[in-house]
């Protein structure tokens, strides 16, 4: 039997299928999860920001429009979330801690290259300006094309195209050794 | 990572697969079983929540209603009540006003009153 498509899952949520709506979710919540976690940069706060867009999705469900992707709709409720939250913790928080850096763990794996790795990406994304972020990860990290990041950022396709392409160059600077080794 | 396809659509496949193991966890399938739980989880409390919403209003006028039933009832019953005391009492002053007693006497004033 094939596997039900997202289109005939949110066609049924927006009916009013809880169960629908879950499959939905948790198919999606993996990407959802890295791009809070690009916007945010912090696991924790990256999970609360999903788990609230969540809740937002099912409350705005009936005005999904059911003949476009689901993916783009709920990552661009993901990007809202975590500006929410970003906002609602500005108070306590005046800088963002890098993705790994937050649990970092007492392991063995700090000395050797891809721990450094991880922190040479870590510094290199934290330099990044929000939404270039966003449209890099969105981008080629998960295979949007320019015009669905727009919509999703809210942003011009222009700017996102430029966006990519800074941040690309940003990546490239601060990750030298990568760069040379990829081309 | 090529600088030629910058402003293209195409996708920058190494920095892509870099940036999407960095960024995902070694949990993320558990994470979104729970999404999924947490998923079916407000969509039936928000149907508790829209119930809540319509039902209230029927709450509170079947409630209003209740009350004014009892009202009706409650002053029915103490006008019944308030005939049934008065019947008894004018019998029981009849009886002694038909004495041809003193007490009889007073008793025929106070049905006269009455």
């Amino acid at each position: 039997m094939a596997p039900v498509t997202d289109a005939e899952l949110a066609a049924r949520a927006a009916g009013g299928d809880g169960e629908a709506f879950g499959t939905l979710v948790e198919r999606h919540a993996g990407r959802a999860r890295r791009v809070a976690r690009a916007a945010l940069m912090e696991p924790q706060d990256a999970d609360d920001a999903v788990q609230d867009a969540l809740f937002s999705a099912w409350k705005a469900i009936d005005r999904f429009d059911v003949t476009r992707p689901f993916g783009p709709w709920f990552l661009r409720i993901v990007v809202n979330a975590a500006a929410d939250l970003r906002r609602r913790r500005s108070l306590r928080r005046t800088e963002e801690v890098p993705v790994s850096a937050a649990d970092p763990g007492p392991s063995p794996e700090r000395d050797t290259d891809r721990a450094l790795l991880r922190e040479a990406l870590d510094k290199a994304l934290a330099t990044l300006p929000e939404r270039r972020r966003l449209a890099l990860v969105l981008h080629d990290a998960e295979g949007y094309g320019h015009d669905e990041i727009a919509a999703m950022l809210n942003a011009p396709v222009g700017t996102i195209r430029s966006d990519v392409f800074h941040a690309r160059r940003a990546m490239r600077a601060a990750l030298p050794a990568l760069g040379e080794s990829q081309q | 990572m090529s600088d030629t396809n910058d402003f293209n659509q195409a996708r920058d496949e190494a920095l892509g697969a870099l940036l999407r193991n960095h960024l995902s966890a070694p949990d993320d399938a558990a994470f979104a079983a729970r999404m999924r739980v947490e998923a079916v989880a407000a969509a039936r409390t928000s149907d508790w929540t829209a119930v809540a919403h319509w039902a209230l209003p029927g709450l509170a006028a079947a409630a209003l209603l209740l009350a004014a039933v009892g009202a009706a009832l409650g002053r029915t019953l103490q006008e019944s009540a308030a005939r049934t005391a008065a019947g008894s009492t004018a019998g029981s002053l009849l009886e002694l006003a038909s004495d041809s007693t003193p007490t009889g006497g007073v008793a025929l004033l106070a049905v006269m009153a009455y």
